[in-house]
């Protein structure tokens, strides 16, 4: 099962690489819109994390691109610490699956993520 | 930092220096006749090529000295204002040397420091991360952790971690702070004078919630430094568990919008429960008062609501502001007789006064109490929304009433033609937009 | 005859060496004061969090005004850049100053535009409005562009001053590239203020010529190529980390970039917006505004941010230079004259006791009395005999100098925010300062002259100024590309002989 995590901060992406990875994951990372934005074009993935601010395009138009642009129906995880309403509505509006603010637990987004896959 | 203060330190103790060495043979200098420092040269009978010095001296037989001592004699010969050009030339290039080798010199110190700071901090991420995720039962070695600076580095990534997690993670994480004894690193910044390094230790205790601090603390709450003042309130918001805003009370200075900012995302973040507000909206510190009718608004208490219809009387016209918009986010439908008043108040307020900024507030307040209006106008209310509009000068003020008048049924877009009729130009336009709009 | 000849020289001469002293004395008093300001606020801002003005419902609103003409090559790009910036409860204005290209065409086509009936009240006044647009879609809900009538830089600002509701308004260039975190940076200050208002702010402009740029970000920043604009970096780096947090500091601040700066709008507003009649609106505009509070005894500051914030692209072509510069020498003469009532009058504190008269001997005077010093040399060149030795000892002292700024400038950016990464471009730096005073003063000087001598004949134009613009080639490095565009007015204060 390959997962991809769209972060910038480091030790982030180190603790869910980490967690996912030793749960049996196949982790990819992209550390920003841009690099997050080919991955997504050129590779295919059974779910995607994503934060919402990185530098070049931010998470809600990476959101926009799988599910709109891209017609894909890879489940998305909002994970970010922007957590007002407005933006959460938006989110999900543009077709994101589950929405988790910073600060997050681990085994948290474990078992969300396992409940994803399962279905697939 | 240091560097640079220490490199400040040693030119001025140069410039000092040569300063003092100058005066010196200044002194015995002569000043000459102003016409010999002159860019003309005295139109002399001599043939010689150019010479920059005194005419009445003895010609000495220059070509017999050296280089050197030409240049001396010349210098000594020479007068004051010559000499103090030398001088500054002899300091200047003394200076650009030196500031050509600290600059490079600089650059490579820092370049290996850098790299060596950013090898250990992906030595610590990954450490901390196998700590984390890895097999349990192992026991752990943190590497160089013995030294300071590299302890430093370890709690700024542990931290950094810690703050996006919470749960089981973090637990384990502010177990090996304590194991490791690195709140004793924390505590002793407190001490240190710099302030940057006082507030870092702030931080510290706070995120890693050692409640011993709390005391320690507290005493910067009124400090003269406002970055001190700053931190130590964000650090008491977390650390204080009986009562988060306990120091509002005490608090002699403005609360500032930026802290204000800070502390609203602190309680946010840690999701910290406070029942009331009120106790602060009587405070001396009109700042406080303010933060506190607005944090009442943000987290809707309602219960809060007599206590901030009180402010509507309240001397600071800021305050009433604050507190209208507040009443605003309660929607608490009795708010209209009180906004009704108000309004007409700082209306009368306004006519008295001819201040361009005074009346900008005023005017602000007078839009507030009409947008707050807006979610519990009743056709009770059309009388009064036809005296705003007749009465009313502020652009924005009567676009809103408009638009809200519009809403009112039944009774609003009637009485919205009715004073179409006898409306000036500018009233006429807004009419005719809120009829359009409301029609989409 | 021979006596009123020695005393003249006598003057001519000893107060040329005594204005020298006392130019020097400013910049190193200004620079020492620079460097206090620098380090406090490098070490106010070491961890702050600015992203906590990203999702407070407290964080001010801020509108980004951008007036465009015949931008057509790059403006969607532009535009596209501004809207991807953090922060939330902000708009993007883009004003079309009758261009007279396709700009518009393409941004309505681009960001799918139709026009809005929007109703505000005009209080400041411009050329009409043919139109205003928004986008049908959601992604681009921050945007709206006003089409109206030509009329200006300062007349489309106005445009869209009179437009936003916003609380404060950030003039920019729309060819300007703001960094992600800009609008959070540069709304922070506004935040802490206790006692007294701030009104304005303004940011550094950093040169991007070189600059390697991918998708509207500057992805590597990089010492320009040519010999021009890399002069113009040392230029900016001294006049902005030397000089201006300084008058910062000092609350003697009396410009801010067109090219970025922010503002209270309603201060603004209340002062009449800016003047289209002048060439150098910024400038005059800040002074205006101060005049305001303080002629109503308000207390107020105008501060300065020294985060490279902002990248532009400056002339690298000496055609351009001159003329932007000779722009500059107006535009400063304009707001000096015109508010020649602050020359030394106590009432406006420093604004009238320090800044004021600094920018009118040092920014204006300076140029004209170094010109009348070499004409000074050329006659007694010619008539007398010039004393060498001593003429070259006063050459050498004010060149040393001005590298000693120089060098001093490099050192201010290397303990600061450092952008030039490679050890290489700081030598060449250092090596570039040496050529400054030689090569590329004189053009300075020129420039200045040229504009004194335009403004007492009272030519008012802005000229034709080529456009370069940031067109992205393979290698993703600013392309020179040809066009017609009015450029924007700073300042940066140059140390003169």
């Amino acid at each position: 099962m390959k997962i991809l995590v769209c972060e910038d901060d480091y030790m982030v992406i180190k603790a869910i690489e980490h967690k996912l990875t030793r749960e049996g994951y196949e982790v990819d990372v992209a550390n920003d819109g841009r690099m997050a934005n080919e991955k997504l074009r050129s590779k295919e993935y059974d779910l995607v994390i994503t934060d919402l601010l990185m530098p070049f395009t931010g998470g809600l138009e990476l959101i926009n691109l799988l599910k709109n642009d891209l017609q894909k129906s890879t489940p998305i995880i909002v994970l970010s610490k922007v957590g007002n309403e407005e933006t959460i509505i938006e989110a999900f509006k543009l077709g994101a699956d589950d929405y988790l603010t910073k600060p997050f637990s681990p085994n948290e987004l474990s078992i969300r993520v396992k409940r994803f896959l399962i279905k697939r | 930092m240091t560097k640079g203060k220490i490199s400040i330190k040693i030119f001025l103790a140069i410039t000092g220096l040569l300063l003092a060495s100058f005066q010196v043979s200044a002194m015995d200098g002569t000043f000459m006749e102003f016409s010999n420092e002159a860019i003309i040269s005295p139109m002399a009978e001599s043939g010689e090529s150019g010479s920059a010095l005194a005419v009445g001296q003895e010609p000495v037989s220059i070509e017999n000295l050296s280089l050197w001592q030409k240049f001396v004699t010349r210098y000594q010969q020479a007068s004051l204002k010559v000499k103090i050009l030398v001088g500054i030339v002899v300091y200047l290039i003394f200076s650009l040397t030196l500031l050509l080798l600290f600059i490079l010199i600089n650059r490579t110190i820092k370049t290996r420091e850098r790299k060596q700071a950013s090898n250990i901090k992906s030595i610590y991420q990954d450490e901390l991360t196998n700590f984390l995720f890895g097999e349990e039962d192992q026991t752990f070695e943190f590497t160089g952790i013995n030294h300071e600076k590299n302890r430093n580095i370890f709690i700024n990534e542990l931290l950094s971690l810690h703050n996006n997690l919470y749960g089981e993670a973090a637990n384990r994480l502010r177990d090996l702070y304590f194991n490791l004894e690195l709140y004793k690193d924390s505590l002793r910044k407190v001490n240190y004078r710099k302030w940057n390094l006082k507030a870092k230790g702030f931080r510290e205790l706070a995120q890693m919630d050692v409640k011993d601090a709390n005391r320690n603390i507290a005493k910067y709450i009124n400090s003269r430094n406002e970055m001190l003042r700053m931190e130590s309130q964000q650090a008491l918001v977390k650390l204080n568990d009986e009562d988060p805003l306990g120091f509002l009370d005490n608090l002699k200075y403005e609360l500032t919008e930026w802290e204000q900012v800070n502390i609203l995302d602190t309680l946010e973040y840690h999701q910290i429960y406070i029942e009331s507000f009120d106790r602060w909206m009587t405070s001396e510190n009109d700042t406080v008062v303010i933060f506190a009718t607005r944090l009442a608004g943000h987290y809707k208490h309602i219960h809060s609501w007599p206590q901030v219809l009180n402010l509507l009387e309240h001397k600071n016209p800021k305050v009433r502001q604050f507190a209208i918009k507040t009443l605003d986010m309660l929607e608490v439908a009795e708010n209209a007789g009180p906004l009704k008043e108000i309004y007409q108040k700082d209306q009368r307020l306004e006519e008295k006064n001819d201040d361009a900024f005074y009346n900008l507030n005023m005017d602000r307040n007078r839009l507030a109490a009409i947008e707050a209006m807006d979610s519990i106008a009743t056709p009770a209310d059309l009388p009064f929304m036809e005296q705003v509009l007749k009465t009313e000068k502020d652009f924005r003020i009567l676009k809103r009433a408009a638009g809200i008048t519009a809403g009112i049924t039944p009774g609003g877009p009637e009485l919205l033609d009715q004073i179409f009729e006898r409306a000036d130009p500018e009233l006429r336009k807004i009419i005719e937009l809120t009829k359009q709009t409301a029609a989409q | 005859m021979m006596e009123f000849f020695k005393v003249l020289q006598f003057i001519v001469e000893n107060g040329i060496i005594i204005l020298t002293i006392f130019i020097f004395g400013s910049y190193t008093t200004l620079a020492i004061f620079s460097a206090i300001a620098m380090l406090r606020y490098m070490r106010k801002n070491s961890f702050v969090d600015y992203n906590v003005l990203l999702s407070s419902p407290l964080a001010p609103s801020i509108s980004v005004i951008a007036p465009a003409f015949n931008e057509g090559k790059t403006i969607v790009d532009n535009i596209r850049s501004l809207l991807s910036l953090h922060y939330n409860d902000y708009e993007v204005i883009i004003i079309n100053d009758g261009s007279t290209d396709d700009s518009l065409e393409k941004v309505i086509k681009a960001y799918d535009l139709v026009t809005v009936n929007l109703l505000y009240e005009e209080k400041l006044k411009t050329k009409p409005i043919r139109a205003i647009y928004k986008s049908q879609n959601k992604a681009f809900s921050k945007l709206v562009v006003i089409d109206k009538e030509n009329g200006g830089k300062a007349d489309a600002l106005n445009a869209g001053i009179n437009l936003t509701q916003k609380e404060y308004i950030s003039a920019i260039d729309v060819d300007s590239i703001l960094v992600e975190d800009a609008l959070l940076i540069m709304a922070k200050p506004f935040l802490e203020e206790s006692g007294h208002k701030i009104i304005a702010s303004g940011g550094v402009i950093r040169i991007a010529n070189s600059c390697k740029i991918e998708d509207g970000h500057i992805t590597e920043v990089r010492l320009p190529r040519k010999f021009l604009p890399r002069i113009q970096v040392l230029e900016y780096t001294r006049a902005f980390l030397m000089g201006r947090m300084a008058w910062s500091k000092l609350n003697g601040l009396l410009l801010i970039s067109g090219a970025f700066g922010m503002f209270n709008r309603d201060v603004v507003i209340n002062c009449g917006g800016y003047n289209t009649d002048l060439v150098g609106e910024d400038m005059e505009l800040i002074v205006r505004m101060r005049r305001y509070m303080a002629e109503r005894k308000e207390k107020y500051r105008v501060i300065y941010i020294p985060d490279p914030l902002c990248w532009t692209e400056v002339p690298s072509k000496l055609k351009v230079l001159v003329r932007q510069r000779d722009r500059w020498t107006r535009g400063t003469m304009e707001s000096l004259f015109k508010h020649f009532k602050l020359f030394f009058n106590p009432r406006y504190k420093s604004l009238g006791l320090l800044g004021h008269p600094y920018w009118f001997f040092l920014e204006w005077l300076a140029p004209i009395i170094e010109f009348i010093g070499i004409v000074y040399f050329i006659i007694i060149a010619i008539l007398g005999y010039p004393n060498w030795p001593f003429f070259f000892l006063l050459l050498a002292t004010v060149y040393l100098f001005a590298i000693n700024l120089s060098f001093w400038a490099v050192l201010f950016e290397e303990l600061s925010f450092h952008r030039y990464n490679k050890r290489r471009e700081v030598v060449k730096m250092l090596f570039t300062s040496l050529l400054e005073p030689i090569l590329f003063h004189p053009v300075v000087l020129f420039s200045a002259l040229r504009g004194n001598f335009k403004f007492f004949i009272g030519e008012k134009t802005w000229g034709k100024m080529e456009r370069q613009g940031f067109v992205e080639n393979d290698n993703n490095e600013v392309k020179e590309v040809e066009g017609e565009h009015p450029e924007t007015l700073e300042s940066p204060e140059t140390p003169s002989k």
